[in-house]
């Protein structure tokens, strides 16, 4: 009898861990803490964002980024999420891709100079990750310095 | 005795069918709960997530003043008022409209005005649960370096930080337009309206370019998060204020980037038509309009 609820209190236990664990998202909070700095002269910028990554997802991060600004983009990622696509795309008819870290061998950080402000697309992705059930934390940092007039 | 050994008895036969509920509860929701657990089919569509991310309003405010305007405290949201904000809708707004007013309190340095605007949206955030638990810490700090004023800043960016984060990924992505609105409306009538602004000279007039910018997104959020009723409403209050930006011309041209030899990447858009007229007195009416309508 003793067995008995010990076998069913562990199989209650182990299954809720793992339900809950895939169950719900991952807290991914303040994980973009981890990418890389800018920079010194540079200033954190509100945009920085965590995310969950999973086999097949893309997130994609609509964005204002100011003129006569530069901005330094780092993204990372979970080891096992293994290399971080990330591409900048310009929000407008053409969607036109402006950067693209595949052809930079999967660099994880860009210094880039905005002539005027623009609405684009911060996508991050992991193309390399193909677990089926689960997920990881990335994340997206952002800086800016303002240039001078 | 009997009575007691058949209530244990009783007791333990209610106890293994609600353990074996709960197993066939989780093992569903381990089963099914997952997406990826579909077919081959479906496990090769990319799924996409897009969500938004617009600038904070103390990075709108300091992007349009750059120092160029006064500190003009008869402006700023009345806190004795906070308590006749009773709908969610108000809370929400009036929660980016008093984020906008301790960045521009900070950034003229009037730590104890921060402070204020600082202890109820810590209390408003508390209230409506938008709140990680990692704020708790952030009060502490603050009373802490009262009297640096770069802590004020930094606080305030920490503060900003969580409570966004907190609701992207809580998936509150609603109540974060409402917030963001509240903070862009206030940042704009704020640089609009201090004294010293320089509204009608060219500098200042291509930065509407930027609110337009921000505004379109804006109204993005609205229409996806929002629930109808508040979409509905949300979109009758900004209607003028859309139409008067909407006199200022979209650029024509797509953007373009190219690498320089220091690693660089430079992106712009080239002879971009950005004027046609001078909107910038109907987007004031407008913003004072607006910011009316909210802030008692």
């Amino acid at each position: 009898m003793k067995e008995k609820f010990l076998v069913h209190t562990i199989l209650t236990l182990l299954l809720g861990t793992l339900a809950i664990q895939d169950g719900y998202s991952q807290n991914c909070r303040g994980y973009e803490r981890r990418c890389d700095s800018a920079p010194r002269y540079f200033q954190s910028s509100s945009l920085s964002r965590a995310v969950t990554l999973r086999k097949g997802r893309k997130i994609v991060i609509n964005q204002t980024f100011f003129g006569n600004r530069e901005y330094f983009i780092s993204v990372c990622g979970h080891n096992r999420l293994g290399k971080i696509h990330f591409r900048l795309i310009a929000d407008d008819e053409d969607q036109t891709i402006l950067y693209d870290n595949a052809a930079d061998d999967f660099k994880e950080s860009q210094l880039f100079v905005i002539l005027n402000t623009m609405a684009v697309k911060v996508e991050i992705s992991a193309p390399h990750y193909f677990d089926d059930r689960g997920s990881e934390c990335a994340g997206v940092r952002i800086f800016y310095n303002q240039q001078r007039d | 005795m009997i009575k007691s050994f058949r209530n244990i008895k009783i007791f333990h036969r209610g106890y293994k069918r609600l353990n074996l509920l709960l197993i066939t509860v989780l093992c569903t929701t381990y089963v099914f709960g997952n997406s990826p657990g579909l077919t081959n089919n479906q496990e090769n569509i990319e799924m996409e997530i897009e969500f938004y991310a617009i600038p904070s309003p103390d990075e709108i405010l300091e992007y349009i003043h750059r120092n160029e305007i006064e500190y003009t405290p008869s402006l700023m949201a009345d806190l004795a008022k906070r308590d006749q904000y009773v709908t969610y809708k108000e809370r929400l707004v009036m929660y980016g409209v008093y984020m906008a007013n301790m960045a521009y309190a900070a950034s003229f340095d009037q730590t104890n005005t921060a402070l204020r605007y600082f202890n109820i949206i810590e209390e408003t955030g508390r209230n409506m649960n938008i709140f990680p638990p990692e704020i708790d810490q952030l009060g502490e700090r603050l009373m802490q370096n009262i009297n640096n004023m770069d802590s004020v800043n930094y606080i305030y960016d920490e503060l900003y930080l969580l409570t966004i984060s907190n609701l992207h990924e809580t998936d509150r992505f609603g109540e974060y337009a409402l917030i963001t609105a509240g903070g862009f409306i206030e940042s704009i009538y704020l640089a609009l309206n201090s004294r010293g602004s320089k509204i009608k000279e060219n500098e200042f007039m291509m930065r509407i370019w930027d609110q337009k910018m921000i505004l379109k997104q804006l109204n993005q959020m609205f229409e996806r998060y929002l629930s109808p009723s508040v979409k509905n409403q949300i979109t009758l209050e900004f209607a003028e204020l859309n139409e008067a930006y909407h006199q200022f011309a979209d650029a024509d041209n797509p953007a373009t980037s190219e690498r320089e030899e220091s690693g660089r990447i430079v992106i712009g858009t080239v002879n971009a038509n950005r004027s046609i007229s001078n909107p910038i007195d109907q987007i004031h009416k407008e913003v004072n309009k607006l910011r009316s309508k909210w802030v008692q």
